[in-house]
């Protein structure tokens, strides 16, 4: 399994710009549609969102699943927000009631349905603008760019170094399985959540101690402590860092 | 500068490279660990995130920077994995301000001596701390448009009985495994 | 010119315990001085690295008298990061150092993080990577990196940020003999171009070919021997100190009597372990192939080779943390892939090479307890087991070691209570992956001995780079190289096996060359000091270590 982001969309025409720009165009996209709920301006915004994700360049094979999970969980909220509970309060449209939902007795008009339908239109495009930021940014660059958007120096580093802690986290969790695998540990089948909580310590806990003790002589190490403050020094290799990325993806393998 | 291997108490928002170190570390956990959830059995809405105890965790240990670092980065980093960008971004604040509450509220508490009275304390503290973080969620009816009852019902509500559960259960048992190692140094 | 390093008498008490770990002690350190330090476990070593780079005060609360100077200014002034540009640390566990997610990251980071041009950058990254032999790895996930490569991959780390000394906290704890030659040579080539490196190490016989200028031996936090090799030679402890052969013959008449771990008689015919023409890997990278091998039920047998060689995988694939790509794996005479990880749990108790991965309870007691519950053991069943393995791993004398939280013994107990969590099992079969890494001479030899004699368990396979402990406590070794297997033959017969001394990641030793000299070709090895006494009366005919060690 994988637990680095994937930077799928290398070499298309937003990976090559600045990643504080694929940060900051969804936030202000976000504000632009956030009161637009009339359906044929969201078409429109869509429209735009769409041209924008097409220069992300992200293979669709690479993301199908994420736009499948997207989708129904986007039409659940939907529905659950438009129809059954009527949060749309809006006279006008027509107001002739199509049918009526059984077990919350909701009347459900045009009105509604066009509402809902631009609610569900919006989060599409809210998620096109959003997916660059997840598979354009090499997330070796992430630290930067936000340090570059004037987030703490250090804080910034400390994005940059969750990165490269993802790959060392997840191999010391799959030894820690491992090890208590082999002390007769089996993930427990009770449906009780409480339970299952409970059974999961002897994996939790181990591998936050470990990283905790590592960290407390890593955080000790002098080269270290002067990389902290070093961090400035990233602003000179960006764009160097793509190999990285490659060998960022290959951690989790 | 000098970072200080025994106590694990700083000024409240000094970011010292330890800071940054166990805030990186905690949301590499977070991260990771936080790949895997399961449905409260008979609930649709209701997944219950166990590494969500990290984050009030790492608020009372590490403080309120650290806390916040770890539930806003590592929750971000959390929905990268899985691919829907930062649309979501408020819940990741809202992970956020769980660990900036929590390393809040201990910061202020006094230390207490008795194993099983610290363990209670801590369990509810979490709680509170979940509480209050998650309310910030309320900032869907704007990003995402929807109602005050969505937000209560579909989206607080349950999010706060699934992350409430691991909570007062996971943390307690972090904590009193960290306890005895805070001041464990060297080797 | 000023030393690099001058410690005058100077003691550091840790408040946290507000014990006494160091000193008095006093060390100067000249640009072209190479100085080992060596002593048992907890003896203060680390504390006295800690006390030149800074840490100590630093970082660890501490209390320090006396004075340290570093580049002829005194430390405690400073910044750590000020005395971070002339002293270079290597940290002992090289996976608390390693922030880079790849190795290239790794090495390109510091360097960047001075600002300098990405150019320069790569040629400093390529030029280290080069010297130091990882250039094939510069791609590489560290997190997937075998103990030994981390090592490498760490210290090229210091050296790309040309510190003016470097300090070495026990750096040949995981790496093989070729490795550690290389990797002593570098610090060697270091000191010669005007540097200066402190190093830390059990292995003395491994460093002492590179001609220390000076040897610092420390017990219990005081100078036991400060001066030039030869005198150490002649004092060091035997039973503490690993010394070479010929040193152990001029000494033989001190020479302590031992008593090898009793035999267990051997078992049935049907073989415990058996690897068909296996194939193992991790995704794409295959690690090991056509892997033919069977391990008996009543065998010691040692596991040696190179590092990243793949002898950690060949034995998880006994526990099925690895699955066969191709051929089978056979446990008892059945399919492992047919057997439930609860009866192999039985079957083997695993050692990881890294102690503290499974380590979650409260107490001692309770972690005991864990493995034997899963099992549904009784209560009372598992007390009594609990008491007697702790025995077996010398854990017992420890003050109310039943309640100590695990994580806060030190590192050598917690990986003698992995053993005791493996042994608790009641497994028949003990699988120790470098049980004895970072650990003295006495400790390994207890430790070893212990582990050898528990009565539950019939055979131990180990790995180890300690091609001494092999030699001595193996009856069969298996070598492991370039994913494959490349010998397997008694102690005796390996030791006359030319070829497989002249290959990577291999070294012969003074034993193995007095075994080859003195020893008919069967028959098991005797303890070395008992092989020192009986050949002591031909001292001469024997080479010195250096004459006969020098590459
Ligand atoms: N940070 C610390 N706080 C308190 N005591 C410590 C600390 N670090 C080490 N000690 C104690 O100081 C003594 C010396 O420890 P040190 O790590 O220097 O030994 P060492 O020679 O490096 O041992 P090893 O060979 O196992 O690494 C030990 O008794 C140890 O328990
Ligand atoms: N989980 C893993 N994922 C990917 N590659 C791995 C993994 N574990 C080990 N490897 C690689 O497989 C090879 C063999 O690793 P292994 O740990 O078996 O070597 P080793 O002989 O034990 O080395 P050492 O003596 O340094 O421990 C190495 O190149 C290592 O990088
Ligand atoms: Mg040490
Ligand atoms: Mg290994």
């Amino acid at each position: 399994m994988d637990v680095t982001p994937r930077y799928l969309g290398a070499g298309s025409f937003l990976s090559r710009r600045d990643p504080r720009v694929l940060l900051l165009v969804p936030v202000l996209y976000l504000v632009a549609v956030a009161g637009v709920d009339d359906l044929r301006p969201v078409l429109l915004c869509t429209a735009v969102a769409l041209v924008y994700y097409r220069a992300a360049g992200i293979p669709w094979r690479g993301v199908r699943a994420n736009w499948a999970f997207m989708l129904t969980f986007t039409t659940a909220l939907v529905v659950a927000n438009s129809v059954l509970t009527s949060a749309d309060t809006r006279s006008g449209g027509s107001a002739e009631v199509l049918f009526t939902v059984p077990v919350t007795h909701t009347a459900v008009t045009w009105a509604t349905l066009s509402y809902a339908a631009a609610l569900l239109v919006r989060y599409v495009s809210l998620a096109m603008v959003g997916f660059p930021v997840a598979f354009n940014i090499a997330p070796s660059d992430l630290g930067v760019a936000f340090a570059r958007l004037g987030l703490s120096q250090r804080l910034a580093y400390g994005v940059d170094l969750t990165f490269r802690f993802l790959p060392s986290t997840w191999a010391s969790l799959q030894e820690t399985v491992d090890a208590q695998r082999l002390r007769g540990y089996e993930h427990s089948r009770t449906r009780n959540p409480v339970k299952r909580l409970i059974a999961l310590k002897p994996v939790v806990v181990p591998v936050t101690v470990n990283a905790l003790i590592d960290a407390e002589d890593t955080v000790n190490a002098p080269e270290l402590l002067q990389r902290v403050r070093g961090f400035r020094g990233h602003a000179h290799v960006l764009g160097h860092r793509q190999g990285g990325a490659a060998g960022v993806r290959l951690g989790g393998a | 500068m000098s970072t200080d291997a025994t106590t694990p108490r700083e000024p409240l928002l000094a970011i010292s490279s330890r800071t940054v170190v166990f805030g990186a570390v905690g949301a590499a956990l977070y991260a990771v660990l936080g790949l895997f959830s399961f449905l409260i059995p008979g609930t649709q809405s209701v997944t219950v995130r166990p590494a969500f105890a990290l984050v009030p965790f790492f608020g009372k240990r590490f403080g309120v920077i650290a806390g916040f670092f770890v539930g806003f980065v590592g929750n971000a980093i959390i929905d990268l994995i899985s691919g829907y960008g930062l649309q979501y971004w408020n819940w990741s604040v809202a992970n956020g301000l769980v660990g900036a509450v929590a390393g809040l509220i201990f910061a202020y508490l006094p230390p207490i001596a008795g194993e099983g009275l610290r363990l209670v304390v801590t369990a509810l503290g979490a709680l509170v701390a979940t509480a209050v973080g998650l309310l910030f969620v309320i900032t869907d009816i704007w990003v995402q448009g929807i109602g005050f009852n969505t937000f209560f019902t579909v989206n607080y509500i349950p999010a706060l009985i699934a992350d409430g559960i691991a909570v007062v259960i996971l943390t307690p048992a972090l904590d009193a495994i960290w306890e005895p190692l805070s001041k464990r140094t060297g080797r | 010119m000023t030393a690099l390093i001058e410690v005058r008498d100077a003691s550091v008490r840790y408040l946290s315990t507000g014990q006494d770990a160091l000193g008095p002690i006093s060390l100067t350190v000249n640009p072209g001085d190479l100085t080992l330090v060596s002593g048992p476990s907890g003896c203060g070593k680390s504390t006295l690295l800690r006390l030149v780079n800074g840490l100590v005060p630093h970082a660890y609360r501490a209390e320090v008298t006396g004075e340290v100077l570093v580049g002829g200014l005194p430390v405690a002034g400073r910044t750590i990061r000020d005395i971070s540009t002339v002293v270079g640390t290597m940290l002992q566990d090289p996976r608390k150092q390693i922030v880079g997610t790849t190795v290239a990251a790794e090495l390109a980071f510091g360097p960047e993080n001075l600002g300098l041009p990405r150019e320069e950058i790569r040629r400093r990254t390529a030029e280290v990577a080069d010297r130091v032999g990882i250039t094939h790895l510069l791609d590489r996930a560290t997190a997937g990196l075998s103990g030994g490569e981390l090592q490498m991959v760490a210290f090229a780390g210091v050296l790309v940020m040309r510190p003016k000394v470097v300090v070495v906290d026990e750096p040949l704890a995981n790496l093989d003999p070729a490795a550690s030659l290389r990797l002593m040579r570098e610090v060697r080539r270091f000191v010669d171009g005007g540097g200066a490196a402190v190093v830390v190490e059990h292995r003395v016989e491994e460093i002492l070919e590179f001609e220390p200028a000076e040897v610092l031996y420390l017990e219990e936090g005081t100078t036991r021997y400060q001066g030039p090799v030869e005198g150490f030679l002649g004092v060091a402890p035997v039973g503490h100190v690993k010394l070479p052969f010929s040193t152990l013959m001029d000494r033989a008449a001190e020479l302590p009597a031992v008593t090898g771990p009793p035999r267990h008689a051997a078992g049935t015919g049907v073989p415990r372990l058996e690897y068909r023409d296996v194939t193992l890997g991790y995704g794409e990278r295959t690690v090991l192939t056509g892997a033919d091998l069977t391990l008996g039920p009543s065998e010691r047998v040692a596991v040696l080779g190179p590092n990243g060689a793949g002898k950690s995988t060949l034995l998880r694939a006994a526990v099925l943390l690895v699955a066969a790509s191709r051929g089978e794996v056979l446990v008892d005479g059945s399919p492992v892939a047919d057997r439930s990880i609860k009866s192999l749990a039985t079957t083997f108790g695993y050692v990881f090479q890294n102690p503290g991965q499974a380590l979650f309870s409260a107490t001692v007691g309770q972690e005991l307890a864990f493995g034997p519950r899963n099992l549904g053991r009784s209560p009372a069943e598992i007390a009594e087991e609990s008491e007697k393995v702790l025995r077996a791993v010398l854990l017992d004398g420890e003050k109310d070691i039943m309640d100590r939280p695990p994580r806060t013994l030190s590192y050598g107990q917690q990986r003698r209570l992995t053993v005791a969590l493996a042994l608790a099992m009641r497994p028949r079969t003990l699988i120790l992956d470098e049980p004895t890494a970072g650990q003295d001479l006495h400790t390994t030899t207890e430790f070893i001995g212990h582990a050898l004699a528990a009565e539950t368990v019939e055979s131990v396979y180990f790995i180890t780079h300690d091609v001494d402990l092999a030699l001595t406590y193996a009856d069969r070794v298996v070598v492991v190289d370039e994913g494959r297997v490349v010998a397997d033959a008694s102690p005796a017969e390996l030791a006359r096996a030319e070829g497989v001394w002249s290959r990577a990641g291999l070294r012969a030793t003074s034993l193995v060359r007095a075994v080859r000299e003195h020893l008919p070709d069967a028959g098991p090895i005797p303890h070395p000091f008992d092989l020192a006494r009986s050949l002591s009366h031909h001292a001469r005919s024997n080479p010195s270590p250096q004459e006969g060690t020098t590459p």
